[in-house]
Formats: structure tokens, sequence, C-alpha cells
């Protein structure tokens, strides 16, 4: 009779265990559908090539961004402020994370270095129209000589003499 | 009779000069080309390719040629540098139409069995030719061309280690970070990789820090990282020795401490209509003892598709030493619609640059300016992460079934023993 009764126990037990096993499951499955911040892009490894990055995600409202993956130095960007969602970013490797009510694991983008060069024959000046600083060099029969180490966006007069070609490359860096 | 002659010759004359016509509007036509002012652009990207060598590597790189003007054009493709035979392209001259953004490419290096240790470089330069020219020597005129790189890295014979250096003294404090990344170049493993950091003050030491301690297998990037806490703000010089298995190398760097920066206090405008020329207040503090003569503001401001539509800059003040100063930039906002923009706010003092985004909402009666985009955050990964919580939850379960284990466990060790009591007892 006693046999019977503990085999009761057990087995009223084991039950209970397995349902609280079970809500934990499932309690621990919504609260990181409703609560943990979820990245939609940038895609893990993905290649941008442009510079502006239009971050996508859910329950979150933070980001950090760091160019090295333990987030050393992390820029904190928080995209209510700023009314966008539009990042702009300087050619290379990122790390980011979103940050709401617990953190997300952290993904990687690259943004691709885009070379650029305008020649405005009107205002006889070269733009760099990329997005990384340009070494500008002129080429012409009598061969190729530096003329300008070129920001990006920033204009420099030149002379635009016939037969010369003006070359830009990225810049060391 | 007469009047049939009249009229063929009338035909004929009118024929006549419908052609000169034709041939006359032609050559003005081309006259004008030649004239009329024209904007050569082309972009290329990647801007570069960097590969880790090994021997008789065989890759296809992807680039793509971007018509940033959308007009009909041809490109000439010419490869230069020391590694130009280990490159090849399947086209010399390509064309575009107006309507085409970009076209892709790809190249094949076919690198040999050896290659001196060290970097080899080939650039494979794209050359805007006008649509009815396919030949760069039959360009008459001043063209553009851009280049994309390849960077091939030969690993050095035993170890060796490239080190750069970024030093990021924070806003709100006098610490500075000094963040050292290492590349691996050479053939073997770097067991042990530490640095030193010696701080100058003119020409004199006056602090030191040690770096963490990293170890690296060939091609592998790592950073060595430190923190100094400036007693005073000022000009400062690192001197970075990074020891590796033995090896040494050194780099120096400049920086700037704390008390030594210009300071963004606020921008606006007063009395703005949308339409008029706006007067934008920038105020800035100088926080040096000294006066930054010459500094200047610039405003560029971008649209939604991140076009630029606007680069102003203001005239050059001398900013006097601890105080503020009101610099001030016009923008013309005849064309410019309400919304919100995205703007890179920079100012120039002492040969030095700083930046910061600003969103700028513009109404009719009203332009606004809030938030700075990026703001170092004090401290990262704080906060639980999902991974995190999947692990306490697997932890909480494993605990559970354990101390469910040992319950069930003891459950028939009291049956065994109660069922052994029960046998004895019949022996008995």
């Amino acid at each position: 009779m006693k046999n019977k009764y503990n085999k009761k126990a057990m087995s009223r037990i084991s039950k209970v265990i397995v349902v609280i096993q079970f809500a934990i499951l499932v309690g621990a499955f919504c609260f990181v559908y409703f609560f943990s911040p979820h990245l939609d892009y940038p895609r893990n490894n993905e290649s941008l090539d442009t510079g502006v990055v239009d971050f996508k995600f859910r329950n979150a409202n933070i980001i950090l961004v760091d160019d090295n993956p333990d987030f050393r130095n992390p820029m904190e960007i928080d995209l209510r402020k700023l009314n966008t969602t539009g990042i702009r970013f300087e050619p290379g490797t990122y790390y980011w994370k979103a940050v709401g009510f617990i953190e997300s694991n952290a993904r990687e983008f690259t943004i691709t270095s885009n070379v650029g060069l305008e020649l405005d024959e009107e205002n006889s000046s070269l733009k760099n129209a990329g997005n990384v600083q340009l070494n500008v060099s002129e080429k012409t029969d009598s061969g190729t000589t530096g003329l300008v180490i070129l920001d990006v966006q920033v204009d420099y007069p030149v002379d635009m003499e016939n037969k010369t070609i003006y070359q830009g490359e990225q810049n060391e860096k | 009779m007469k009047n049939k002659n009249y009229l063929g010759k009338l035909k004929i004359n009118n024929c006549k000069s419908a052609k000169s016509l034709v041939v006359a509007l032609t050559f003005i036509f081309f006259i004008l080309l030649l004239i009329l002012p024209n904007v050569y652009a082309i972009g290329v990207t990647p801007g570069r390719t960097s590969i880790d060598f090994s021997p008789s590597m065989e890759k296809e790189v992807g680039f793509s040629i971007v018509n940033t003007e959308h007009k009909a054009m041809n490109v000439a493709f010419t490869i230069t540098g020391d590694l130009k035979e280990y490159i090849s392209l399947s086209n010399d001259v390509v064309s575009f139409n107006s309507d085409e953004d970009s076209k892709e490419f790809k190249y094949k290096i076919k690198l040999p069995e050896k290659l001196t240790p060290g970097l080899h470089i080939a650039e494979i330069e794209a050359i805007e030719l006008p649509e009815n020219i396919n030949d760069v020597k039959l360009v008459v005129k001043a063209t553009v061309s851009v280049v994309t790189q390849v960077y091939v890295y030969v690993p050095y014979p035993g170890k060796y280690v490239d080190v750069s250096l970024d030093i990021i003294p924070k806003e709100d404090s006098n610490k500075v970070n000094f963040y050292i990344p290492l590349v691996s170049r050479g053939q073997e493993k770097i067991n042990s990789a530490k640095g030193t950091i010696d701080i100058y003050k003119g020409n004199e030491k006056i602090d030191m820090v040690s770096t963490n301690e990293v170890s690296l297998i060939t091609t592998e990037k790592k950073e060595l990282s430190a923190v100094w806490d400036a007693v005073n703000g000022g000009e400062y010089t690192a001197k970075i020795k990074v020891v590796y298995d033995g090896n040494v190398k050194e780099v120096e760097k400049k920086f700037s401490v704390g008390n030594e920066s210009i300071g963004l206090l606020g921008v606006s405008t007063n009395n703005f209509k949308l339409g008029d020329v706006a007067r934008i207040r920038i105020l800035v503090q100088n926080k040096l003892s000294d006066d930054a003569k010459d500094a200047s503001a610039s405003l560029s401001v971008f649209s939604s598709n991140s076009e630029k539509i606007a680069d102003l800059k203001s005239e050059n003040y001398d900013l006097p030493a601890l105080s503020n100063t009101e610099m001030i930039v016009y923008w013309d906002t005849e064309k410019l619609e309400t919304g919100d923009y995205d703007s890179e706010l920079g100012i120039n003092y002492n040969k030095k640059f700083i930046v910061k985004n600003l969103q700028i909402k513009v109404t009719e009666n009203s332009m606004t300016f809030t938030g700075t985009g990026f703001a170092m955050a004090s401290e990262g990964g704080q906060k639980l992460n999902t991974s995190s919580i999947y692990y306490i939850v697997i932890g909480i379960l494993v605990l559970v079934n354990l101390a469910w284990l040992v319950w069930w466990l003891r459950g028939k060790k009291k049956k065994e023993t109660g069922k052994n009591n029960q046998g004895y007892k019949k022996i008995k």
C-alpha cells in the first residue's frame, strides 16, 4: 500500500517537473522573441557598397558599433534621437549589436571602399566623389606626377590641360 | 515649260539649302560639344583588394565600374604594377549607356610559385573615354581615371609583425585609450607579442604603460591595448615598443588630451523662413589656453538618399583662448524642401578637424538642429545577451534535471532498503 502511494507520488512529481521544464522553455523562447533585440539588416558578414548603413532591428533603440569584435570602444547610436536609421560609415569592417532590455549577439558588416573622381570642366576642378581619401596623380605624355591627396567630397582646382589623365587611387591607410 | 524649269531649279535649290543646313547644324553641334563644359566622372569599387599569398594561387576577383554621371561613355582598362604579368582581364575597352549605373567585371590572378617577401601591388586603371573613342591615345581633352588596387602580402621568413597605432582620448575624462593592431606577416607563429608605451611631454618621459599580451598565427590580426590616465591636458607623444618573441618594432605618434580641444556648444538659426538665406549660428568653445587662429566651420547637408545637397563654409575666425565664439554659416534655402536632413558639421582649427553629425529638421518657419550622431559609450557589453539567456535556461534545466535525478535515486535506494529489510524479516 505504502509502495503504491510512493509510486503515485513519484509519477506526480515527475509530471510536475516535466510541466515546469516545458514552462521554462516556452517562457524563455517567448522572452527571447518579445524582448531580445533581433537584428535584421545589415546581415552578418554582408559587404555594402554604400557608405550609409540603414540599420534594421527590433526590440531595441540603441545600437553599438565598433571596429573591434570586443566592442572595446563602441559608438553608441540612439536612433530615436537621430530620427533616422541611416548612418554614414567610412570603409572598413564593423561589428554591431542592438541594446534593448537585453543585448543582442554581435554581427559583422563591411563597407567596401569606393574610389570616385570627378573632373568639372566649367569650374576647372577635381572632386573626390568616393568614400576614401584619394591619391590623385596627373598623367601626361611626359610621365606621371603626384598632384594632391584629396579628402572625401573635397574640390581641388586644376589647369585642365589637354591630353591629361587625372588618376585617383585609394590612399594608404 | 519655263515655269516647270523654274520649279525644278527651285526644288534643287531647296534641296541644296536643306543639305547645307543639315551640314551646318551638324558642324555647330560638334563645335558646341567641344565648347560646352563637360563633367568627367567615374568610380570603382572596391578601391583595394588585399590577398594573402599562397604559391600558384589562382583567383577571380570582382569589381564594379560606376557610371557616376549616367552618361554614354567608353572605359579603357590598363594594368600596371609589379604583379601586372599575373593579372588578366577579359575586356580592354567597354561601353556604358546613359541608363547604366554600374557594370561588374572580374580579373583573374594567377600567382607564381614564389614571390619575394613583403607587399606586391597591381593596379587596374579604368579610364573614361568619350563614347566614340576606343583608344586612350586618341583622347585630346583632359579626362579622369580610377584605380582598383590589388595588394598581395607574401609572408616574411620567420616571425614578422605589421604594427599600427590608434590613440583615442576620451572626451569626458583624461583617460587615453591606445589600440595597437598587429598583423602577423611572417611564416612562423608568434607565441608572445606585448607592448610598452612611453609617454613624453616635449622631450621628457613622464609615464609608461604596458599592454596586454597576445599570440598570433600567420596572417592573423589581433590588437594590443592599454589605458593611460593623463594627469593634465595637453600635447603628448607616445613611443610604442612592441616586442614579439625577441624581435622589436617601434611606432611613434603625437596626441592631445582633455582641455586642448574645441567644443561645440550649439547650432541654431533665428527668424528662419524657407526660401530665404538662413543664418546658421554655430557656438563653439575654445578650451585651449592659446588662441586658435583661422578656425572655420563647414556644414555638409545630405538628402534622404544620401546625396550632398549643400556644402557650406564659414569665413575664418580667431577663437580667443578659453572663451566662446559664434561662427556664422549662410545657407540659401530657395530650392530646399521641408523635411529631415542629415548633416556633418566640421570645425577646422590649428590644422585639426572635428566632425559632428547633426539632424536638421526644416519646416516653413523653422530650422532645428538636433543630437550629435555618435557618442562614445562609456562601457559596452554590460547587459545580458540572447546567448546568455539560452545558457541560463539550459543551466536551470540541467539543475532541475540533476535535482530530479538525485531525488529519484534517493527514492530508489529507499525502496531497495525497504525490500532488503522485508527479506531479512522473512529469514528471521
